[in-house]
């Protein structure tokens, strides 16, 4: 029995690392220094070029699906993924929430007891040990195991996570700043409706890019909670998908002409910082810029001084744009989003290709 | 801080060289500005630190919570010494009250990459090594470590250890290892080879408990040496049938699919650890036939030894170990088939002469 698994008991280890080595030649590979993770590809995510490393094709597949491919031959990379998948362990959803911790340039992701990752933001990679069971659940790691890791890892390549939506028409892009449940998914949706496409509905990526500010999503689906769909004709005859947190809510695919449209960046020309209000109310003002910054500062994870060095470029850039703060309760969406492109882009409708 | 180090007794012990010294301001490679937000817990003060001395190497053991260090100190005590200036290594270990791996047979699944290698207990508790930075960071729950450090914080002081190993210029061996003064035998076989047990014996009659699982093995100036392990000596339930004084002495632990008895070594052991030059190598093969006792050429020893390794290390050590597989090959080695542990334990008292006892 003893055997049959990688796995060692902390308080015996010792007997079970010998019995591991049993008619084989070699020592126990209990660190699996070997584990053979030959299926290897690169791809684009929030603009920094990766490579990922696996023995699952399943992975390989979700990857595909959240990322740009990128060509094999593209080198140095921004940062490495090898995930090895164990066939011995046998966990099963539903996965818990999963568990980030760290101390100064390791941080662990506990997905379950048996899927973790290790992220070396010196070295830039994230290595990990998977289950089948999570390996094969391609919508898990599209919606949390691959935003989480580009969470962690943003700061160490030259990128800034904003907790924000973003949407843009062409290449330019409005950018929604707020906490849970501030409405900046629904926000989203009610702009898709009038031609913007959608980034990001949660986690935005901020870099500079020859001098230039850029803005990246994932191709993650939007979600809305129940009480919001109530507003989109597309969602009233359909069943929220998903209970989370106690919440019923919707998994909405935005409509893109083609996958790699939903990955490509914009260049950002506004903020609005989204603040609900107890009382009815609609009101888009200029935000003082000491402000946005604070609440900015705020929404950064914490990094090392160097790579807040390099993360100040990027949130300057952001600063300098137009920022402009919205107080608002209840309303139709859509009329809280014609009053942005109204009052916030009225001089420059071209900018929508209205 | 310093009123929890006052508080917990910890200051009146700043004047020893292992004293746990609650120092202000260390806050990882970089403070945090303070208005960010440290999710990940990336800057997590480790304030209470002791350079604590293991096998003639210093590690510096920091935490956020002094009872850990306190833990590291009692866990290692039998090493005690005056620490290098530079540690040969950091640890930073903090304490979460809800890790929920409090329970003491939670399992350990390990992966590396060159350089860097990890461990997670369950979810929520995980330990990992930074070979190249020279440094080691946990995330555990506090419950671990309110307990004898012998029994049940021992685990993350050993497996981290176990971890470093290769890094501190040791090689880990799956063997025990009995001596006399400064000489010592080492001694290797498989599970329920008769190890434990065998060593145990000889210790009854005079040789000093080093190891039953794991021997440490470095080349210092070109010559071989030996360090025990850090773990109480591990019978299992059928030893007790012969073994009836461990009825009083070891104790017992249960986990889903296994029961030990744990048996403390310092009653056999020197004050102070020290280390051995082995003397020669012997293989344990128990057996219900006659006992003989048979040399084992030097290609043969390497495979066996090979085997004998407790894990595959990174490749940075290849040459470390070759040396230390190359300085053993060069020792008698041999094969003891016994059927009474008794006269093995005999035999490897007679392996180290008369003055061993």
């Amino acid at each position: 029995m003893l055997a049959s698994t990688n796995i060692v008991s902390f308080p015996r280890q010792g007997i079970f690392l010998r019995e591991q080595s049993l008619g084989h030649m070699q020592p126990p590979d209990f660190l699996h220094r070997d584990a053979e993770t030959a299926l290897c590809e690169h791809f684009v995510a929030a603009g920094a070029l990766c490579s990922l490393s696996t023995n699952s094709e399943q992975i390989l597949d979700a990857a595909r699906s959240a990322f740009l491919a990128a060509s094999s031959e593209s080198v140095p990379v921004d940062f490495r993924l090898r995930f090895w998948v164990d066939s011995t362990d046998a966990s099963r959803p539903p996965w818990p929430k999963p568990y980030v911790r760290g101390l100064d340039n390791l941080v662990f992701i506990g997905l379950d007891a048996r899927s973790s990752m290790l992220a070396d933001l010196r070295t830039r990679r994230v290595i990990g040990r998977i289950s089948p069971g999570l390996a094969a659940d391609s919508q898990y790691w599209r919606t949390i195991i691959f935003p989480i890791l580009l969470s962690v890892v943003a700061g160490s390549i030259g990128l800034v996570e904003l907790h924000a939506s973003c949407v843009a028409s062409g290449q330019e892009g409005l950018v929604l700043v707020g906490p849970s449940r501030s409405g900046k998914s629904t926000l989203a949706m009610a702009l898709m409706e009038s031609g913007f496409r959608l980034l990001s509905d949660d986690r935005t990526f901020l870099s500079i890019k020859d001098g230039q500010l850029r803005a990246f999503g994932l191709s993650r689906p939007l979600k809305l909670r129940e009480d919001a769909a109530s507003w989109f004709e597309e969602l009233c005859d359909r069943e929220p998908t998903d209970l989370q947190g106690g919440e019923n809510v919707f998994y909405c695919e935005p409509k893109h002409r083609s996958r790699s449209e939903a990955l490509l960046p914009c260049e950002p020309r506004g903020v609005v910082f989204l603040e609900r209000e107890e009382r009815s109310v609609v009101r888009l003002t200029p935000m003082d810029p000491g402000e946005a910054q604070r609440r900015m500062e705020a929404d950064v994870m914490a990094e090392t001084s160097d790579v807040m060095a390099a993360q100040q470029r990027a949130l300057d850039a952001l600063l300098a744009l137009p920022c402009w703060r919205l107080q608002y309760a209840g309303g139709r969406p859509q009329e809280i989003a014609e009053r942005i492109l109204n009052s916030f882009y009225g001089k420059t409708r071209t900018l929508l290709g209205a | 801080m310093q009123a929890v180090a006052e508080k917990t007794g910890v200051a009146a012990r700043c004047a020893t060289p292992f004293a746990i010294k609650p120092e202000s301001g260390r806050l990882g490679d970089a403070a945090r500005p303070e208005s960010r937000q440290d999710l990940l817990r990336r800057f997590t003060a480790t304030p209470h630190v002791a350079n604590v001395r293991v096998m003639d190497r210093t590690i510096r053991v920091e935490s956020s919570r002094p009872q850990i260090v306190e833990k590291a100190r009692e866990f290692f005590v039998r090493h005690e010494g005056p620490p290098a200036a530079t540690p040969d290594f950091v640890w930073r270990i903090v304490g979460e009250a809800n890790c929920r791996s409090g329970a003491i047979d939670i399992q350990l699944a390990a992966f590396s990459d060159p350089g860097i290698r990890y461990g997670n207990m369950g979810q929520r508790s995980f330990l990992a090594v930074d070979i190249e930075a020279r440094k080691a960071v946990a995330f555990v729950d506090e419950r671990a470590v309110e307990s004898e450090p012998e029994f049940n914080c021992r685990s993350l002081f050993d497996t981290l250890f176990c971890m470093c190993a290769g890094s501190l210029g040791l090689m880990s061996l799956s063997a025990a290892c009995v001596g006399g003064g400064p000489k010592g035998v080492l001694v290797f076989g498989s599970p329920n080879s008769g190890k434990t047990t065998t060593s145990y014996l000889a210790a009854r009659q005079g040789l000093e408990f080093h190891s039953d699982q794991v021997a440490f093995v470095e080349m210092p100036e070109g010559k071989v040496r030996v360090w025990g392990d850090l773990l109480p000596a591990i019978f299992r339930p059928e030893s007790l049938q012969f073994l009836p004084e461990l009825r009083s002495s070891a104790r017992e632990f249960s986990y889903p699919d296994l029961r030990v008895h744990y048996l403390s070594k310092r009653a056999f052991q020197a004050v102070r650890a020290h280390p051995v030059g082995p003397v020669c190598c012997v293989f344990l093969d128990r057996q219900s036939g006659e006992s003989r006792m048979a040399p084992v050429s030097p290609a043969e020893f390497k495979r066996r030894v090979t085997e004998n390794v407790l894990f595959l290390e990174d490749q940075r050590f290849d040459s470390q170990s070759a040396a230390v597989l190359q300085a053993l090959s060069a020792l008698p080695a041999y094969e003891l088939t016994y059927r009474d542990p008794e006269m093995a334990a005999t035999l490897l008292c007679d392996l180290l002469g008369d003055k061993a006892r």
